[in-house]
């Protein structure tokens, strides 16, 4: 009853090398060895992926460390094996998947979590750290095929008879995740891109630099009708519309920000600057005339007018801001919850 | 004899053979830095040689009248040979050259004298020729030449002085007397020329160090240039670099005559956006006086005359570069420290169409807040843009004419407002791989119909600007192709060992500066506007100057091919796939008799024949006739298709300032008679239809 690697069932005995020795002349034996070498460690990398979801940088990169390791444990006892009969294939293509998924832990997910740090510099960097992400996944589920080929065609050489058996716990579950991951992070890079053109606001507004201020905030109202537009085909995972509701959310909220608050903003920046020049002129005139002083009066009116639209509209967006960030939060913590299966190694 | 007038008081004189030996070596140093930093460094052959040996004659005798053919055949046996004796810092050329020219310029100097003094004779019938006056006279005719050369300078002055005041042709006696007058005025400034050459501040033997210097680092390039420490400080403090309260400072240029050197952004001589770099100053008028000719004023005489009245507002006649006259008035600013941040302003434009308009006339960046930028031009433009959304605009005009260009940062972001983040440029330097100039501002300010206003005067940042615009779509350019200078320079003291990374060892004290150029800019789409400018969608004919001075009316301009080009750039969709531009601007101009009388003076011109007369008598006659039969012309538009308005913020400070009000007053009527701005604004109502 021997299953394939990557939709074990049963939760194997470590088979020691030297066990292995004495049934080196069963193939089927043969291909129990090599699976049972890397046990292990397709263990530790599937809890590795689920960490992804649901834990923060620091404990992922723990994980991958430990993975790395049981990786090199692995290969260390797939190199003890010897070859069968003197065919090296299948120990040979397990040890070059095991060395693939040494490369994928040590390089890609390495860069993967060091990008972490950058990514929430710019929406490009984020489209980049996800699609690499996707991309990597994509590499372990190609290389886990291949030895899936090697093990099948080995076991067809010596008339070995491989059970197919129901799709594992683990199998089932890297698919859910898969696709998962892939709706969630659809989602988040729509959420992610108003919320950081959002943030450019803030940093434009902070420099009080109009040029940045207008352009994001018309950035910022592009995207969040562009995103409107993607979630139609994004409503519901599994049924569960919960995460795709707060993206909506979330944009209408941006939508108030760019078209309802900030202009009122913007106007008051452009009036302030007009009204301490027309304040300057006023204080340099000896003896202004009647009709001066009316029309100066009328821009004190004005301004003061101004100042308050403007407070409110900065009260306005700061409670938009933390709302959106919280009901986004609560959101994706339901979601994954509900949905993201949970594999501890 | 280029930047002589402004050698320093003290100078140390050194024996001339260790000093020309000194020269030599700080050509060998040029050669090297060319070979370091320039963007296309030569190699130095006789190719190179020979190029320095025509520039140094240049530089030392611009106007042909100090050598004679005799001495260049002389001299002509180191043409080929220079670059030898700068590898081997041989100072024999310059050792050959001295004697002669000592000689030689006192020889014109009495010449001049001479020819003042016994009055030079308007009426006998001679004429001259450009190509005469670009060949060096044989020993026995320098009389002649020199001759020709005061009274075709003499007769230019007045050929502009009958443009500004046509009533002159009619006054026999005060035309002699304006002959007589300028005669004694050239001569005065012909005399101070030659005594500074020879007895100046700066020995003959630097001076000639100097040009042989200069004319190696403009072999490479017209851009590139050398300068002494005393040069640059001169450039730095010039005498008449002093700001007046209208905003702008003068210089002698190198003929002697009083121009704009700078324009203060914020000031009232920016926001008139009447004034470029390089406008003369022919004549001042305080309010309610008389027109006060200053055009033989020095730089110190003028700066003294306006700081004298600086209460009240001046009108200045200005000749621009292409030889219009203008009359720009501008008020001494009671609010002109915060009145800084307003240096750009708009306009709305309306009869059937409702456009916006701004005039940018130069770049200015934020020097002390570069990180943010808040005080550039781009976001002075941004603003004026926000103003004039609010006032429902349909289209905006963009005016980039005389914009003489600076900061590629601001040039970048200007171009963001208009475009979503994205490539906007390419710079070269001599490494292979051009490295790319980006938008990185993700949205626009703007991104209705666009429409850009350039001449030939639009030179460097602003054609980048241009260009990119034109390349995305974005914007139709409109105008004449501008200036053509896609090269950019960088200044840095002559030592070989110098990092151009390092910040401060570029701003290091030396003895003396290069100027190299070690950029070259490309358009997103590859191509570049060194040497072709920008070529506009729309073209409109223009005035065009005596003296052409475009990127490539110099035959040594920096020569550059097409690159790559950019690959992540897409151009918007076309707003006028539809319609022929050309041909809808085209009926538009039809409709204006400016245009019509500005091809026929043009006209004119080119068929007056090569050979200039020198016989007052002929010119008189030609220019009456030329007045009669219409051929001249005034430099406005009696036209006036549409409405003007300020922005409401702008209108509410008109009303509480008389001196804005009267600003935007002069500003609206000079828009409102602009025959450009009139073609541009009928055919966006035009497209409208």
């Amino acid at each position: 009853m021997r299953k394939l690697i990557l939709i074990l069932v049963t939760v194997l005995i470590f088979t020691s090398s030297a066990s292995i020795a004495q049934d080196i002349n069963d193939p089927g034996k043969y291909i129990d060895a090599v699976n049972n070498a890397y046990i292990d460690m397709n263990k530790k990398y599937m809890a590795y992926m689920s960490a992804v979801a649901h834990s923060r940088a620091r404990k992922i990169e723990k994980l991958r460390q430990q993975t790395i390791e049981t990786i090199l444990n692995s290969k260390f006892k797939v190199g003890e094996l010897p070859y069968y009969k003197g065919d090296n294939s299948l120990r040979k293509s397990s040890m070059d998947y095991i060395q693939l998924c040494y490369n994928v832990f040590n390089e890609d997910y390495a860069k993967i979590v060091n990008m972490e740090e950058i990514i929430e510099e710019s929406f490009d960097e984020m489209q980049a750290y996800i699609l690499l992400q996707e991309k990597t996944d994509e590499k372990l589920k190609q290389a886990a095929n291949l030895i899936d080929e090697a093990t099948r065609s080995f076991a067809k050489k010596y008339n070995v008879n491989l059970v197919e058996g129901e799709q594992s716990e683990l199998g089932q579950k890297m698919e859910v995740t898969g696709k998962l991951n892939h709706y969630r992070n659809k989602l988040y890079l729509i959420f992610f891109k108003c919320n950081w053109q959002d943030n450019q606001i803030a940093k434009a507004l902070n420099a009080k630099k109009l040029n940045n201020i207008e352009q994001s905030r018309n950035a910022l109202t592009s995207y969040v009708n562009e995103g409107l537009a993607a979630l139609d085909t994004l409503q519901k995972f599994n049924g569960d519309a919960t995460l795709s509701l707060a993206c909506k959310r979330a944009l209408m909220s941006y939508k108030k920000i760019a078209e309802d608050e900030l202009p009122k903003q913007i106007d008051f920046f452009l009036k302030e600057e007009n009204f301490n020049k027309i304040k300057k002129n006023m204080e340099a005139k000896a003896q202004p005339t009647k009709e001066e002083v009316d029309s100066y009066n009328k821009a004190v009116k004005e301004i003061n007018n101004a100042i308050n639209i403007s407070n409110q509209a900065g009260k306005n967006i700061y409670q938009i801001r933390t709302q959106i960030i919280d009901d986004w939060n609560d959101a994706s913590k339901t979601f994954l919850e509900n949905n993201m299966p949970r594999y501890k190694a | 004899m280029r930047l002589k007038f402004i050698l320093p008081a003290v100078c140390i004189s050194l024996c001339f053979h260790s000093y020309a030996q000194d020269g030599m070596l700080e050509a060998f140093k040029i050669t090297r830095m060319m070979s370091k930093f320039h963007v296309q460094p030569k190699p130095v052959n006789d190719s190179l040689s020979s190029v320095t040996f025509d520039n140094f004659f240049k530089q030392m005798d611009p106007y042909k009248i100090v050598f004679t053919r005799e001495d260049i055949d002389k001299f002509n046996s180191f043409r080929y040979k220079l670059d030898d004796d700068i590898q081997n810092k041989r100072s024999l050329f310059l050792i050959t050259v001295k004697p002669v020219f000592i000689q030689r310029t006192k020889e014109s100097d009495s010449l001049v004298n001479l020819l003042v003094k016994s009055g030079l004779n308007f009426t006998v019938d001679e004429t001259t020729s450009e190509s005469e006056q670009e060949t060096f006279a044989g020993n026995n005719s320098k009389k002649n030449k020199l001759s020709k050369f005061l009274k075709a300078e003499i007769l230019s002055s007045f050929r502009d002085e009958v443009r500004y005041d046509s009533t002159l042709l009619n006054h026999k006696n005060k035309i002699d007397s304006f002959l007589r007058r300028e005669s004694l005025s050239l001569g005065k400034r012909f005399k101070q020329m030659f005594q500074l050459m020879l007895n100046g501040p700066s020995t003959v033997d630097e001076l000639l160090t100097e040009s042989f210097c200069e004319a190696l680092a403009n072999a490479y390039d017209p851009h590139s240039d050398y300068f002494t420490q005393t040069q640059k400080k001169q450039f730095e403090h010039e005498l008449g670099n002093k700001d007046y309260d209208y905003g702008f400072s003068v210089d002698e240029n190198e003929e002697g005559e009083v121009d704009i050197d700078e324009i203060r952004p914020g000031s009232s001589a920016f926001t008139s956006g009447q004034l470029s770099k390089g406008d003369k100053i022919r004549a001042i008028r305080w309010e309610g006086g008389k027109n006060i000719d200053v055009s033989d004023a020095s730089a110190e005489e003028l700066s003294n005359m306006l700081a004298a009245g600086n209460e009240k507002p001046v009108t200045l006649v200005i000749k621009k570069a292409d030889g219009t006259i203008k009359e720009v008035t501008l008020a001494k600013s009671e609010t002109d420290e915060e009145d800084e941040d307003i240096k750009v302003r708009s306009f709305v434009l309306s009869d059937k169409a409702k456009v916006g308009y701004i005039a940018l006339p130069a770049f200015y960046s934020d020097w002390e807040n570069e990180s943010n930028n808040v005080n550039g031009c781009a976001n002075d433009v941004a603003k004026e843009i926000i103003k004039l959304k609010k006032e429902n605009i349909e289209a905006l005009i963009l005016d980039l004419r005389y914009n003489g260009g600076g900061s590629i940062q601001e040039a970048t972001e200007l171009a963001g407002i208009f475009i979503d983040a994205g490539p906007v440029g390419q710079i070269k330097t001599k490494e292979p791989k051009p490295y790319v100039l980006r938008d990185v501002n993700r949205g626009t300010v703007y991104d209705g119909p666009l429409f850009v206003l350039v001449n030939r005067y639009s030179a460097s940042a602003s054609e980048l600007l241009a260009a990119v615009l034109q390349d995305y779509k974005r914007a139709v350019i409109v105008g004449a192709p501008t200036y053509g200078k896609a090269t950019g320079q960088l200044v840095m003291p002559l030592d070989t060992a110098l990092n151009i990374e390092d910040e401060k060892a570029l701003n290091k004290q030396a003895n003396s500066y290069m100027k190299i150029t070690t950029i070259t800019v490309y358009r997103i789409s590859g191509e570049t506007a060194q040497g072709k400018g920008v070529i506009p969608d729309i073209s409109i004919s223009e005035f065009l100057p005596e003296n052409d001075e475009k990127e490539s009316s110099n035959p040594l301009y920096l020569r550059t091919t097409a690159i790559e080009p950019n690959k992540y750039y897409k151009p918007l969709p076309d707003r006028y796939t539809a319609v022929n531009l050309q041909n809808e601007a085209d009926e538009e101009i039809k409709k204006d008799k400016f245009f019509e009388q500005l091809n026929a003076y043009e006209q004119k011109r080119k068929s007056a024949a090569n050979a200039v007369s020198l016989n007052i008598n002929t010119i008189v006659t030609a220019l009456k006739n030329a007045s009669n039969n219409g051929s001249t012309f005034k430099q406005k538009t009696d036209m006036s298709s549409f409405r003007i308005e300020s922005t409401a913020l702008e209108q509410q400070r008109e009303k509480l300032s008389t001196e804005v009000s009267a600003m935007n007053t002069s500003l609206k009527v000079n828009i409102l008679s602009d025959p450009y701005i009139g073609v541009v604004f009928r055919t966006i109502q035009r497209l409208k239809k």
